[in-house]
Protein backbone atom coordinates (compact mmCIF):
# COMPACT_ATOMS: atom_id res chain seq x y z
CA UNK A 1 0.00 0.00 0.00
CA UNK A 2 2.74 1.96 0.99
CA UNK A 3 4.50 1.30 -2.30
CA UNK A 4 1.40 2.55 -4.34
CA UNK A 5 1.40 5.85 -2.72
CA UNK A 6 4.95 6.11 -3.21
CA UNK A 7 4.35 5.46 -6.79
CA UNK A 8 1.52 7.75 -6.93
CA UNK A 9 3.37 10.77 -5.31
CA UNK A 10 6.48 9.96 -7.64
CA UNK A 11 4.04 10.15 -10.75
CA UNK A 12 2.42 13.00 -10.41
CA UNK A 13 5.59 14.66 -9.16
CA UNK A 14 6.80 13.76 -12.43
CA UNK A 15 4.05 14.91 -14.39
CA UNK A 16 3.59 18.35 -12.83
CA UNK A 17 7.43 18.89 -13.50
CA UNK A 18 7.66 17.76 -16.91
CA UNK A 19 4.71 19.18 -18.02
CA UNK A 20 6.13 22.80 -16.60
CA UNK A 21 9.49 22.07 -18.65
CA UNK A 22 7.81 20.94 -21.64
CA UNK A 23 7.13 24.07 -22.65
CA UNK A 24 10.15 25.03 -22.55
CA UNK A 25 12.06 23.19 -25.05
CA UNK A 26 15.26 24.80 -24.86
CA UNK A 27 15.73 23.41 -20.99
CA UNK A 28 14.40 19.77 -22.64
CA UNK A 29 17.23 19.92 -24.68
CA UNK A 30 20.26 20.73 -22.10
CA UNK A 31 18.24 18.11 -19.91
CA UNK A 32 18.61 15.66 -22.70
CA UNK A 33 22.56 16.16 -22.85
CA UNK A 34 22.49 15.15 -19.22
CA UNK A 35 20.55 11.77 -20.06
CA UNK A 36 21.85 8.50 -18.52
CA UNK A 37 23.19 10.58 -15.55
CA UNK A 38 21.83 9.31 -11.85
CA UNK A 39 21.50 12.14 -9.61
CA UNK A 40 20.25 11.03 -5.84
CA UNK A 41 18.59 13.89 -3.54
CA UNK A 42 18.58 12.84 0.07
CA UNK A 43 16.35 15.47 2.23
CA UNK A 44 16.26 15.92 5.68
CA UNK A 45 13.41 16.90 7.64
CA UNK A 46 11.18 15.01 5.92
CA UNK A 47 13.75 12.79 5.75
CA UNK A 48 13.12 11.84 1.77
CA UNK A 49 15.30 10.23 -0.53
CA UNK A 50 14.95 9.66 -4.44
CA UNK A 51 16.61 9.57 -7.79
CA UNK A 52 16.44 12.22 -10.69
CA UNK A 53 17.87 11.03 -14.09
CA UNK A 54 17.22 13.61 -16.57
CA UNK A 55 16.10 12.72 -20.02
CA UNK A 56 14.61 14.58 -23.10
CA UNK A 57 10.95 14.52 -21.54
CA UNK A 58 12.12 16.20 -18.57
CA UNK A 59 13.12 14.78 -15.82
CA UNK A 60 12.19 11.16 -14.64
CA UNK A 61 11.70 10.57 -10.28
CA UNK A 62 12.58 7.00 -8.74
CA UNK A 63 12.47 5.99 -5.30
CA UNK A 64 14.80 3.51 -5.92
CA UNK A 65 17.02 2.90 -8.41
CA UNK A 66 19.80 0.30 -8.30
CA UNK A 67 22.21 2.15 -11.01
CA UNK A 68 25.25 3.93 -8.76
CA UNK A 69 24.44 7.61 -8.65
CA UNK A 70 26.45 10.49 -10.00
CA UNK A 71 26.16 12.54 -7.56
CA UNK A 72 24.44 12.58 -4.02
CA UNK A 73 22.99 16.15 -2.64
CA UNK A 74 22.43 16.44 0.60
CA UNK A 75 20.24 19.22 2.87
CA UNK A 76 17.03 20.98 4.02
CA UNK A 77 14.13 20.85 1.95
CA UNK A 78 14.78 24.87 2.24
CA UNK A 79 18.39 25.08 0.83
CA UNK A 80 17.21 22.92 -2.52
CA UNK A 81 14.73 25.31 -2.80
CA UNK A 82 17.40 28.70 -2.49
CA UNK A 83 19.65 26.62 -5.11
CA UNK A 84 16.76 26.44 -8.05
CA UNK A 85 16.48 29.78 -7.92
CA UNK A 86 19.96 31.00 -7.14
CA UNK A 87 22.16 33.02 -9.96
CA UNK A 88 25.25 32.23 -8.29
CA UNK A 89 25.35 28.03 -8.42
CA UNK A 90 29.08 27.41 -6.63
CA UNK A 91 27.86 29.63 -4.15
CA UNK A 92 24.06 27.80 -3.35
CA UNK A 93 25.71 24.57 -4.04
CA UNK A 94 28.59 24.57 -1.86
CA UNK A 95 27.52 27.61 0.66
CA UNK A 96 24.49 26.42 1.87
CA UNK A 97 24.75 23.86 3.50
CA UNK A 98 24.26 21.35 0.80
CA UNK A 99 26.01 18.60 1.13
CA UNK A 100 27.59 17.38 -2.62
CA UNK A 101 29.43 13.74 -2.73
CA UNK A 102 29.99 13.15 -6.44
CA UNK A 103 30.25 14.73 -9.45
CA UNK A 104 29.84 18.24 -8.88
CA UNK A 105 30.02 19.46 -11.60
CA UNK A 106 26.96 17.70 -12.67
CA UNK A 107 25.37 19.07 -10.07
CA UNK A 108 26.36 22.28 -11.03
CA UNK A 109 25.12 21.55 -14.64
CA UNK A 110 21.95 20.46 -13.32
CA UNK A 111 21.46 23.21 -11.05
CA UNK A 112 22.19 26.05 -13.96
CA UNK A 113 19.57 24.55 -16.41
CA UNK A 114 16.55 24.26 -13.68
CA UNK A 115 17.45 27.89 -12.85
CA UNK A 116 17.78 28.58 -16.35
CA UNK A 117 14.17 27.29 -17.19
CA UNK A 118 11.89 29.67 -18.34
CA UNK A 119 8.48 28.47 -17.33
CA UNK A 120 6.14 30.22 -18.50
CA UNK A 121 3.06 30.66 -15.94
CA UNK A 122 0.72 32.83 -18.15
CA UNK A 123 0.62 29.73 -20.97
CA UNK A 124 0.09 27.81 -17.88
CA UNK A 125 -2.68 29.75 -16.71
CA UNK A 126 -4.01 29.90 -20.40
CA UNK A 127 -4.73 26.85 -20.41
CA UNK A 128 -7.51 27.06 -17.59
CA UNK A 129 -8.88 29.98 -17.69
CA UNK A 130 -8.25 30.83 -21.60
CA UNK A 131 -5.84 33.47 -22.95
CA UNK A 132 -7.26 36.96 -22.44
CA UNK A 133 -8.33 36.37 -18.87
CA UNK A 134 -4.66 35.09 -18.14
CA UNK A 135 -3.36 37.22 -19.92
CA UNK A 136 -4.92 40.41 -17.73
CA UNK A 137 -4.46 38.51 -14.62
CA UNK A 138 -0.79 37.72 -15.12
CA UNK A 139 0.24 41.66 -15.84
CA UNK A 140 -2.15 42.07 -12.56
CA UNK A 141 -0.41 39.67 -10.33
CA UNK A 142 3.47 40.85 -11.88
CA UNK A 143 4.06 37.46 -13.20
CA UNK A 144 5.50 39.65 -15.68
CA UNK A 145 8.23 40.55 -12.75
CA UNK A 146 10.90 37.94 -13.60
CA UNK A 147 10.99 38.43 -17.52
CA UNK A 148 11.85 42.15 -16.52
CA UNK A 149 14.85 40.61 -14.19
CA UNK A 150 15.85 38.73 -17.00
CA UNK A 151 16.42 41.95 -18.81
CA UNK A 152 18.01 43.02 -16.69
CA UNK A 153 20.28 40.10 -15.60
CA UNK A 154 20.97 40.37 -19.48
CA UNK A 155 21.83 43.91 -19.68
CA UNK A 156 23.93 43.29 -16.60
CA UNK A 157 26.04 40.05 -17.95
CA UNK A 158 26.65 42.09 -21.32
CA UNK A 159 28.09 45.16 -19.31
CA UNK A 160 30.18 43.05 -17.72
CA UNK A 161 31.24 41.08 -20.71
CA UNK A 162 31.66 44.26 -22.43
CA UNK A 163 34.23 46.06 -19.98
CA UNK A 164 36.03 43.10 -19.49
CA UNK A 165 36.30 41.27 -22.84
CA UNK A 166 35.87 43.76 -25.28
CA UNK A 167 37.09 47.10 -23.68
CA UNK A 168 39.81 44.80 -21.49
CA UNK A 169 39.39 47.40 -18.43
CA UNK A 170 38.99 44.75 -16.80
CA UNK A 171 40.78 41.41 -17.06
CA UNK A 172 38.21 38.13 -16.81
CA UNK A 173 38.34 36.37 -13.68
CA UNK A 174 39.79 33.00 -14.75
CA UNK A 175 43.10 35.06 -16.05
CA UNK A 176 42.55 37.24 -12.74
CA UNK A 177 42.59 33.33 -11.02
CA UNK A 178 45.37 31.88 -12.37
CA UNK A 179 47.61 35.09 -11.85
CA UNK A 180 46.73 34.86 -8.42
CA UNK A 181 47.70 31.17 -8.32
CA UNK A 182 51.42 31.85 -10.14
CA UNK A 183 52.12 34.64 -7.88
CA UNK A 184 50.88 32.67 -4.94
CA UNK A 185 53.38 29.82 -6.19
CA UNK A 186 56.69 32.75 -7.21
CA UNK A 187 55.81 33.45 -3.09
CA UNK A 188 56.39 30.35 -1.78
CA UNK A 189 59.24 29.54 -4.17
CA UNK A 190 60.45 32.99 -3.12
CA UNK A 191 60.09 31.54 0.27
CA UNK A 192 61.36 28.17 -0.05
CA UNK A 193 64.61 30.13 -1.66
CA UNK A 194 65.41 32.38 1.03
CA UNK A 195 65.11 29.25 3.66
CA UNK A 196 66.97 27.29 1.97
CA UNK A 197 69.75 30.17 1.89
CA UNK A 198 69.13 31.04 5.21
CA UNK A 199 69.92 27.11 5.58
CA UNK A 200 73.30 27.30 3.42
CA UNK A 201 74.50 30.50 4.77
CA UNK A 202 74.43 28.90 8.68
CA UNK A 203 75.67 25.42 7.44
CA UNK A 204 78.68 27.63 5.98
CA UNK A 205 79.12 29.87 8.83
CA UNK A 206 79.48 26.60 11.22
CA UNK A 207 81.62 24.75 8.91
CA UNK A 208 84.39 27.99 9.05
CA UNK A 209 83.47 28.00 12.86
CA UNK B 1 2.27 -26.68 -34.89
CA UNK B 2 1.39 -30.28 -35.08
CA UNK B 3 -1.62 -32.12 -36.40
CA UNK B 4 -2.61 -33.21 -32.81
CA UNK B 5 -2.35 -29.72 -31.35
CA UNK B 6 -4.68 -28.24 -34.11
CA UNK B 7 -7.65 -30.19 -33.07
CA UNK B 8 -7.06 -28.67 -29.04
CA UNK B 9 -9.26 -25.81 -28.04
CA UNK B 10 -8.29 -23.10 -25.57
CA UNK B 11 -10.02 -19.95 -24.08
CA UNK B 12 -10.47 -17.10 -25.76
CA UNK B 13 -12.01 -14.91 -23.44
CA UNK B 14 -15.16 -17.15 -22.13
CA UNK B 15 -15.29 -18.71 -25.63
CA UNK B 16 -13.71 -21.92 -26.50
CA UNK B 17 -11.79 -22.11 -29.55
CA UNK B 18 -9.07 -23.55 -31.68
CA UNK B 19 -5.27 -23.33 -30.14
CA UNK B 20 -4.24 -21.65 -33.28
CA UNK B 21 -7.29 -19.73 -33.65
CA UNK B 22 -6.64 -18.21 -30.75
CA UNK B 23 -3.21 -16.25 -32.00
CA UNK B 24 -5.17 -15.03 -35.52
CA UNK B 25 -8.08 -13.61 -32.79
CA UNK B 26 -5.73 -12.30 -30.04
CA UNK B 27 -3.97 -10.34 -32.81
CA UNK B 28 -7.03 -8.96 -34.19
CA UNK B 29 -7.99 -7.58 -31.12
CA UNK B 30 -5.07 -5.46 -30.46
CA UNK B 31 -4.44 -4.64 -34.48
CA UNK B 32 -7.82 -3.01 -33.35
CA UNK B 33 -6.93 -1.25 -30.44
CA UNK B 34 -3.23 -0.36 -31.12
CA UNK B 35 -3.88 3.18 -31.93
CA UNK B 36 -5.74 4.36 -29.01
CA UNK B 37 -4.18 1.55 -26.62
CA UNK B 38 -2.56 3.96 -24.33
CA UNK B 39 -5.58 6.40 -24.23
CA UNK B 40 -7.94 3.18 -23.08
CA UNK B 41 -5.16 2.00 -20.75
CA UNK B 42 -5.23 5.56 -19.22
CA UNK B 43 -9.03 5.92 -19.14
CA UNK B 44 -9.94 1.89 -17.80
CA UNK B 45 -7.48 2.09 -15.29
CA UNK B 46 -7.65 5.31 -14.16
CA UNK B 47 -4.12 5.72 -14.82
CA UNK B 48 -3.61 3.18 -12.36
CA UNK B 49 -1.68 1.00 -14.80
CA UNK B 50 1.24 3.55 -15.03
CA UNK B 51 1.65 3.16 -11.22
CA UNK B 52 1.73 -0.57 -11.28
CA UNK B 53 4.30 0.03 -14.08
CA UNK B 54 6.47 2.13 -12.14
CA UNK B 55 6.69 -0.10 -9.09
CA UNK B 56 7.73 -2.88 -11.38
CA UNK B 57 10.30 -0.76 -13.10
CA UNK B 58 11.57 -0.03 -9.39
CA UNK B 59 11.57 -3.66 -8.26
CA UNK B 60 13.30 -4.57 -11.41
CA UNK B 61 17.29 -3.88 -10.55
CA UNK B 62 17.90 -2.99 -13.76
CA UNK B 63 21.22 -0.75 -14.24
CA UNK B 64 23.38 0.78 -16.32
CA UNK B 65 24.84 -1.76 -19.11
CA UNK B 66 22.23 -4.37 -18.13
CA UNK B 67 20.41 -6.45 -21.14
CA UNK B 68 16.68 -6.52 -21.21
CA UNK B 69 14.03 -7.80 -22.74
CA UNK B 70 10.35 -6.47 -22.68
CA UNK B 71 8.14 -9.18 -24.34
CA UNK B 72 4.55 -7.96 -25.30
CA UNK B 73 6.37 -4.56 -24.28
CA UNK B 74 3.49 -2.93 -26.81
CA UNK B 75 3.64 0.68 -27.08
CA UNK B 76 6.89 0.73 -24.78
CA UNK B 77 5.88 2.36 -21.84
CA UNK B 78 8.33 0.16 -19.68
CA UNK B 79 11.06 -0.20 -22.48
CA UNK B 80 11.31 4.05 -22.51
CA UNK B 81 12.34 3.97 -19.04
CA UNK B 82 14.45 0.75 -19.32
CA UNK B 83 16.50 2.23 -22.21
CA UNK B 84 17.55 5.31 -19.86
CA UNK B 85 18.24 3.18 -16.87
CA UNK B 86 20.46 0.99 -19.00
CA UNK B 87 22.41 3.60 -20.79
CA UNK B 88 24.19 3.35 -23.74
CA UNK B 89 26.25 0.89 -22.93
CA UNK B 90 23.50 -1.86 -22.06
CA UNK B 91 20.20 -2.58 -24.36
CA UNK B 92 16.95 -3.16 -24.39
CA UNK B 93 14.93 -5.36 -26.99
CA UNK B 94 11.35 -4.38 -27.00
CA UNK B 95 9.68 -7.68 -28.32
CA UNK B 96 5.73 -8.36 -29.09
CA UNK B 97 4.07 -10.75 -31.42
CA UNK B 98 1.89 -8.09 -32.68
CA UNK B 99 3.25 -5.39 -35.35
CA UNK B 100 1.09 -3.13 -35.06
CA UNK B 101 1.02 -2.78 -31.65
CA UNK B 102 5.13 -2.48 -32.27
CA UNK B 103 4.89 0.31 -34.84
CA UNK B 104 2.92 2.17 -32.55
CA UNK B 105 5.78 1.59 -29.64
CA UNK B 106 8.52 1.88 -32.13
CA UNK B 107 6.80 5.79 -32.77
CA UNK B 108 6.51 6.61 -29.43
CA UNK B 109 9.79 5.64 -28.35
CA UNK B 110 11.15 7.91 -31.14
CA UNK B 111 9.45 10.53 -30.42
CA UNK B 112 10.49 10.63 -26.88
CA UNK B 113 13.89 10.78 -28.30
CA UNK B 114 15.14 6.86 -27.22
CA UNK B 115 17.02 5.49 -29.71
CA UNK B 116 20.07 3.56 -30.04
CA UNK B 117 20.12 1.16 -27.60
CA UNK B 118 16.33 -0.47 -28.57
CA UNK B 119 15.72 -3.13 -30.56
CA UNK B 120 12.56 -3.95 -31.83
CA UNK B 121 11.96 -7.45 -32.54
CA UNK B 122 8.63 -8.95 -33.65
CA UNK B 123 8.65 -12.51 -31.83
CA UNK B 124 6.31 -14.88 -29.99
CA UNK B 125 6.58 -15.68 -26.23
CA UNK B 126 6.54 -19.22 -26.80
CA UNK B 127 9.81 -19.29 -29.09
CA UNK B 128 12.17 -16.48 -28.26
CA UNK B 129 14.49 -15.98 -31.14
CA UNK B 130 17.34 -15.71 -28.85
CA UNK B 131 20.17 -17.35 -28.00
CA UNK B 132 20.01 -19.32 -24.38
CA UNK B 133 21.40 -16.97 -21.13
CA UNK B 134 20.76 -13.32 -23.01
CA UNK B 135 19.25 -11.32 -20.42
CA UNK B 136 19.46 -9.70 -16.95
CA UNK B 137 16.09 -8.92 -16.56
CA UNK B 138 12.68 -9.86 -18.91
CA UNK B 139 9.42 -8.28 -18.06
CA UNK B 140 6.26 -9.22 -19.30
CA UNK B 141 3.49 -6.74 -18.73
CA UNK B 142 -0.31 -7.26 -18.99
CA UNK B 143 0.66 -9.78 -21.70
CA UNK B 144 1.04 -13.53 -20.38
CA UNK B 145 -2.68 -13.97 -20.59
CA UNK B 146 -2.74 -13.41 -24.12
CA UNK B 147 -0.20 -16.44 -25.05
CA UNK B 148 -1.98 -19.06 -25.93
CA UNK B 149 0.47 -21.65 -24.36
CA UNK B 150 1.63 -19.77 -20.97
CA UNK B 151 4.40 -22.63 -19.63
CA UNK B 152 5.65 -22.84 -23.38
CA UNK B 153 6.09 -19.29 -22.80
CA UNK B 154 7.68 -19.15 -18.78
CA UNK B 155 10.06 -22.29 -20.18
CA UNK B 156 11.28 -19.94 -23.22
CA UNK B 157 11.77 -16.78 -21.13
CA UNK B 158 13.20 -19.26 -18.59
CA UNK B 159 16.22 -20.08 -21.44
CA UNK B 160 16.92 -16.91 -22.67
CA UNK B 161 17.29 -15.55 -19.24
CA UNK B 162 21.11 -15.44 -17.75
CA UNK B 163 21.85 -17.49 -14.79
CA UNK B 164 20.77 -15.17 -11.58
CA UNK B 165 18.61 -12.94 -13.88
CA UNK B 166 15.03 -12.19 -13.01
CA UNK B 167 11.79 -12.65 -15.00
CA UNK B 168 9.07 -10.06 -14.14
CA UNK B 169 5.39 -11.09 -14.78
CA UNK B 170 2.78 -8.03 -14.14
CA UNK B 171 -0.67 -9.18 -15.08
CA UNK B 172 -4.58 -8.81 -13.98
CA UNK B 173 -5.01 -11.47 -11.30
CA UNK B 174 -7.72 -12.27 -8.25
CA UNK B 175 -8.77 -10.00 -5.79
CA UNK B 176 -9.79 -11.92 -2.39
CA UNK B 177 -12.21 -9.10 -1.44
CA UNK B 178 -15.53 -10.22 -2.33
CA UNK B 179 -16.58 -6.81 -2.24
CA UNK B 180 -13.94 -5.13 -4.19
CA UNK B 181 -14.29 -8.65 -6.37
CA UNK B 182 -18.24 -7.48 -7.26
CA UNK B 183 -17.42 -3.74 -7.82
CA UNK B 184 -14.69 -5.07 -10.21
CA UNK B 185 -16.76 -7.38 -12.45
CA UNK B 186 -19.71 -4.86 -12.88
CA UNK B 187 -17.05 -2.44 -13.96
CA UNK B 188 -15.11 -4.89 -16.27
CA UNK B 189 -18.12 -6.20 -17.88
CA UNK B 190 -20.60 -3.52 -18.31
CA UNK B 191 -19.02 -0.35 -18.05
CA UNK B 192 -15.39 -1.11 -19.96
CA UNK B 193 -16.96 -2.73 -23.43
CA UNK B 194 -18.58 0.80 -23.38
CA UNK B 195 -15.62 2.68 -22.71
CA UNK B 196 -13.98 0.58 -25.56
CA UNK B 197 -17.17 1.36 -27.92
CA UNK B 198 -17.30 5.01 -27.39
CA UNK B 199 -13.43 5.65 -27.38
CA UNK B 200 -12.09 2.62 -29.86
CA UNK B 201 -15.29 1.59 -31.66
CA UNK B 202 -14.72 -1.88 -30.47
CA UNK B 203 -16.86 -2.97 -27.75
CA UNK B 204 -15.77 -6.77 -28.34
CA UNK B 205 -12.14 -6.15 -27.96
CA UNK B 206 -12.57 -4.79 -24.50
CA UNK B 207 -15.21 -7.72 -23.71
CA UNK B 208 -12.67 -9.77 -24.73
CA UNK B 209 -9.90 -7.96 -22.39
CA UNK B 210 -12.27 -8.14 -19.33
CA UNK B 211 -12.96 -12.16 -20.30
CA UNK B 212 -9.22 -12.48 -20.32
CA UNK B 213 -8.26 -11.51 -17.18
CA UNK B 214 -11.15 -13.46 -15.18
CA UNK B 215 -9.77 -16.81 -17.43
CA UNK B 216 -5.94 -16.06 -16.46
CA UNK B 217 -3.96 -18.14 -13.45
CA UNK B 218 -4.50 -16.65 -9.96
CA UNK B 219 -1.25 -15.88 -8.13
CA UNK B 220 -0.64 -19.28 -6.53
CA UNK B 221 -1.34 -20.86 -9.76
CA UNK B 222 1.06 -19.17 -12.13
CA UNK B 223 3.83 -18.73 -9.24
CA UNK B 224 3.41 -22.55 -9.51
CA UNK B 225 3.80 -22.22 -13.06
CA UNK B 226 6.83 -20.62 -13.08
CA UNK B 227 8.36 -22.67 -10.36
CA UNK B 228 7.73 -25.42 -13.14
CA UNK B 229 9.48 -23.75 -15.49
CA UNK B 230 12.70 -23.70 -13.64
CA UNK B 231 12.54 -20.61 -11.84
CA UNK B 232 13.80 -20.13 -7.85
CA UNK B 233 12.78 -17.96 -5.22
CA UNK B 234 9.36 -17.23 -7.20
CA UNK B 235 6.86 -15.05 -5.54
CA UNK B 236 4.45 -12.14 -5.72
CA UNK B 237 3.03 -9.33 -4.60
CA UNK B 238 -0.50 -7.99 -4.94
CA UNK B 239 -1.26 -4.82 -6.24
CA UNK B 240 -4.38 -2.72 -5.53
CA UNK B 241 -6.04 -5.38 -3.45
CA UNK B 242 -4.82 -8.15 -6.01
CA UNK B 243 -6.70 -6.79 -9.40
CA UNK B 244 -2.77 -6.70 -10.10
CA UNK B 245 0.26 -9.11 -9.52
CA UNK B 246 3.78 -8.71 -9.77
CA UNK B 247 5.34 -12.09 -9.98
CA UNK B 248 8.89 -12.58 -9.82
CA UNK B 249 11.46 -15.61 -10.24
CA UNK B 250 15.07 -15.66 -10.70
CA UNK B 251 17.05 -18.46 -13.07
CA UNK B 252 19.14 -20.59 -10.87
Amino acid sequence: MLELLNATLLTVAEQSINGLLGRDPVTLERLAGLEGKVIVVELSAPTLRFSLMPCADGLQLYSQLDTEADVTLRGLPADFVRLLGSADQAEAMFGNGIEVQGDSGLATRLQKILADARIDWEAQLAELIGDLPAHQLANLVGFKVRQYRTTGDSLLANLQEYIKEESQLLAPRPEVEAFMAQIDRLRDDSDRLAARFERLRSQVFQDRD
Amino acid sequence: MSEQNKDQTTHFGYQQVKTDEKVKRVADVFHSVAGKYDLMNDLMSGGIHRLWKRITIEQSGVRRGMQVLDIAGGTGDLTMRFARLVGAEGKVVLADINDSMLKVGRDKLYDHGVTGNVEFVQANAECLPFPDNSFDVITIAFGLRNVTDKDAALRSMTRVLKPGGKLMVLEFSKTDNPLLTKAYDIYSFNILPQMGQLIAGDADSYRYLAESIRMHPDQETLKGMMEQAGLVNCKYQNMTGGIVALHTGIKP
